[in-house]
């Protein structure tokens, strides 16, 4: 048994240089996670770190010109210069920095709200796939209701039921793709329960547990990425909307969505206010599409990396 | 300026008269060339006004709707008794004179004869006793008013009278708004919601209504008034967003619009296409904080966020310069307008003094529920918000609906601070008692004061305005000095556009109210 665990890890080891080439070679890919990295770095460094509930400010450097928050009406509305490269918002803020800092809120709330439903939807998509029978029956019939409402509608009255803040924001969210992992999961789950490492494993004696966390979910890890990716950039949108109809984020925290938002009426005398967060959410969402799809291209469509 | 309650008080002609300062406000505009609106000039010579509303029309019941953007077509169908002038006084409406008793008790309207409603039905006393007890015994929005009223008599068709337990100053100046308007006595005998098309005896009589879209008034031949209206139609278009409003105005679709947003004024005042009309003042603007609960529950703790706050600096963001910052809720320009009360200023030292003496040295936070559909409020809170957090006072601002804000902030009282606006503040009671007495209609903050609230019941007592005006000057002191639960900001203007070839006075004199009446193309 552990002979053929060795070169089990010799085959992944040249699968993932595989991959890594693969990936390489994708155009796509490379411009989706270059944009993605961007992205990350400006949401991280852009402004100072407050970490939450113990009271830590870390500041190694800082990306924004002016402090986002900042007003000064005497300024306002001031078109795109040297000083304040995307202009100056109807506070006199500089829009430049609150895009930035706004990159922060999309990361953070696009992020956490897919790896929440990352964890849900794969524990859930895999059990159902691996069990199937009623399981599977019970767990899909719940998820195809939830995703019977379009998303926007769903999201929207569970942030205007509990309280529209950035954690409820998250939550929602995560309540709202949720069923959409969890639908790749089981599709890749009910392909890999039928491959002989599996049924191998069953004869050995295994537990469901180890089956399901050691052999079914690394074999799913594919296309769960793939989609995962994708849906980042959803949910990153649908906080924009969100934020737009007053439900997300809130003043004066800068989000892309609410700064469109609060930018909607100066679009014509001052459409700088709308069009910079606009350019930098349909950026961030071309980012994760891009990635999504390159990753798409390079893993085996089927999810399968050990072949 | 006189006494708006005082009904034997001829108009006066000293005073720099607020008519005066609105006519200059609104001349000089030059007619221009036809330019972009001669392509519709076949529609408006057939007297039809389009009108751009920014609030829809809600039900058209005059004793029950709240709704400004009701009160505001109201304002062309039904009619009360009396009614206001630009001086804040009352002048006959549907009664042409009316006389108290030497004590001030009792009081007796000669009604004007030859009037019909729109349903060819004459206008009588009775119909004004069948109004005065649907507001009284269906608990319509002036109830609280008419509960000072002892008895009420109609000895003849043209006779009314009331008698008062006590007297009451305010009664008349509230019968000038729409709650108090005259139906038929048939339409009065029907509760609350049972018709839909409400009968007057306005220039204009209701049409069609699609609710968020469209309304429609018509010319009444038989009106009483002279040759008025002028128009034969006005039909309210709705479009509430401010922008939309604005641009369907300049290309040419519309005559006329109100609520122009504010940072507009200027390049619509330049524009000779665009005849600009401001009128002063529409509304208060406050900042209000719970004074149940902390932290506001201290006065030193609503003084320091007072004294954070540069108001002058949220006016011009909310605004762009178009109001004028409030240190009382008296109509500005008015006789009941403390002449010499200053706005507190900002003073970050006062600031932090105050926030030492409520025992939150490093400032305190505090949640700040606005209501999102105001943009001049979302505008201010952000402001404030910012200059708040220089003394370490921070507000957690949370965007809510209005009717979240009518459940949360003013049903259930669970907030710590929020911005709100009045209307309607030409009479005196409107703006110190409804919002600020403890027993007030409209009271949610929780500053109750024993000394306020019993100079407020006594200014409702007298009819002079000599004794009643100090009343309210001191009354306002006090607001300033104990540090209500109502933080005032600015008064806001209605801001309208037209079409230059469009004349006549369009607002009414309440400040928040349409005439179309004058309303007239050239």
């Amino acid at each position: 048994m552990s002979t053929n665990r060795f070169q089990l890890t010799e085959e992944r080891k040249a699968h993932y240089g595989r991959f890594i080439r693969q990936f390489r070679n994708n155009q796509k890919a490379v411009i989706g996670l270059g944009i993605i990295v961007v992205l990350f770095f400006v949401a991280i460094f852009a402004q100072k770190i407050v970490v939450p509930y113990i009271d830590v400010t870390i500041q190694p450097f800082s990306l924004v010109p002016h402090d986002p928050e900042a007003t000064n009406v005497q300024n306002r509305e001031q078109a795109p210069s040297m000083e304040y490269l995307m202009g100056t918002d109807n506070l006199g803020r500089d829009i430049f920095s609150r895009v930035l800092a706004g990159a922060r809120i999309s990361v953070l709330v696009g992020f956490t709200s897919i790896s929440i439903a990352m964890i849900f939807g794969t524990t859930i998509g895999i059990v159902a796939g691996y069990y199937q029978g009623l399981v599977d029956e019970g767990l899909m019939r719940a998820m195809d209701a939830m995703m019977s409402f379009p998303p926007i509608l769903l999201a929207l009255t569970i942030v205007a039921v509990m309280e529209p803040n950035l954690v409820n924001l998250i939550l929602a969210l995560a309540f709202v793709y949720t069923p959409f992992i969890a639908r790749v999961a089981r599709s890749a789950a009910l392909s890999v329960r039928n491959e002989s490492f599996v049924e191998a494993a069953v004869a050995r004696g295994e537990s469901d547990t180890y089956i399901i966390f050691r052999e079914v979910l690394p074999n799913c890890v594919g296309p769960l990425l793939v989609q995962g990716s994708i849906n980042i950039a959803f949910t990153m949108l649908l906080e924009a909307s969100l934020s737009f109809l007053g439900l997300g984020v809130q003043p004066p925290t800068s989000s892309w969505g609410l700064m469109i938002n609060q930018g909607w009426a100066f679009m014509g005398d001052a459409p700088w206010l709308v069009f910079f967060p606009a350019l930098a959410i349909a950026t961030a969402v071309i980012g994760f599409n891009l990635l999504g799809d390159g990753l798409r291209d390079v893993l085996d469509p089927k999810g399968e990396i050990i072949e | 300026m006189g006494d708006t309650d005082n009904p034997t008080d001829t108009p006066s002609s000293d005073g720099p008269s607020r008519r005066l300062f609105m006519k200059a406000a609104a001349a000089g505009v030059p007619i221009a060339l036809a330019g972009c609106a001669s392509d519709v000039d076949d529609i408006e010579t057939d007297g039809e006004l389009l009108w751009g509303g920014s609030v829809p029309v809600q039900s058209l019941d005059p004793h029950f709707e709240s709704a400004a953007a009701t009160a505001r077509v109201l304002e062309n169908i039904t009619q009360g008794l009396v009614r206001v002038n630009w001086d804040y006084e009352l002048e006959p409406a549907l009664a042409e004179s009316w006389e108290y008793s030497e004590d001030n008790t009792e009081v007796s309207f000669s009604l004007r004869e030859g009037v019909s409603f729109h349903d060819g039905s004459e206008f009588t006393s009775s119909d004004v006793l069948a109004s005065f007890e649907r507001i009284e015994e269906r608990e319509g929005l002036a109830a609280d008013y008419m509960s000072r009223v002892d008895s009420m008599d109609a000895p003849d068709d043209y006779t009314f009278e009331m008698v008062l337990t006590e007297p009451f100053a305010p009664l008349l100046s509230r019968m000038a708004t729409s709650h108090m308007h005259i139906l038929p006595a048939e339409q009065a005998e029907q509760e609350q919601g049972a018709f839909s098309e409400p009968i007057g005896t306005g220039p204009f009589q209701f049409e069609s209504m699609e609710i968020d879209s469209e309304f429609v008034m018509v010319k009444y031949d038989d009106y009483w008034d002279g040759d008025l209206p002028y128009l034969n139609r006005v039909t309210k278009t709705e479009i509430p967003d401010d922008d939309n409003r604005l641009n369907t105005f300049r290309s040419g679709e519309l005559d006329f619009i109100n609520d122009v947003p504010p940072r507009h004024a200027e390049s619509l005042e330049d524009d000779p296409d665009i005849d600009f009309v401001e009128r002063f003042p529409k509304s208060l603007v406050y900042l209000g904080v719970n004074c149940t609960e902390e932290p506001f529950d201290s006065r030193d703790a609503r003084l320091a966020l007072e004294y954070a706050i540069d108001k002058d600096e949220v006016m011009e963001a909310a605004l762009y310069g178009q109001g004028q910052v409030a240190a009382s809720p008296a109509a500005p320009d008015s006789e009941w307008e403390h002449p010499d009360l200053e706005p507190r200023p900002r003073d970050l030292e006062k600031a932090q003094e105050h926030l030492d003496a409520a025992g939150y040295p490093d400032g305190f936070e505090a949640t700040f529920k606005i209501p999102q559909q105001y943009n001049d409020q979302v505008t201010a809170a952000q402001l404030i918000e910012s200059q708040a957090s220089e003394v370490g006072i921070d507000l957690d601002i949370q965007m809510i609906t209005w009717s979240n804000w009518l459940s949360d902030v003013y049903t259930d009282q669970e907030f710590q601070a929020t911005t709100s606006s009045y209307l309607g503040l030409w009479f005196p009671d409107a703006g110190f008692h409804r919002p600020l007495h403890s027993e007030g209609a409209f009271f949610f903050t929780g500053w109750e004061d024993e000394e306020y609230n019993d100079l407020i019941d006594s200014a409702r007592l007298s009819y002079d305005i000599d004794e009643r005006a100090p009343i309210y000057h001191e009354a306002a002191e006090l607001l300033k000095e104990r540090r209500s639960g109502h933080i005032l900001l600015y008064w806001m203007p209605t801001l309208m556009a037209r079409t230059p070839n469009v004349t006549g006075e369009v607002m009414s004199p309440d400040g928040s109210t349409f005439r179309f009446d004058e309303v007239q193309f050239e």
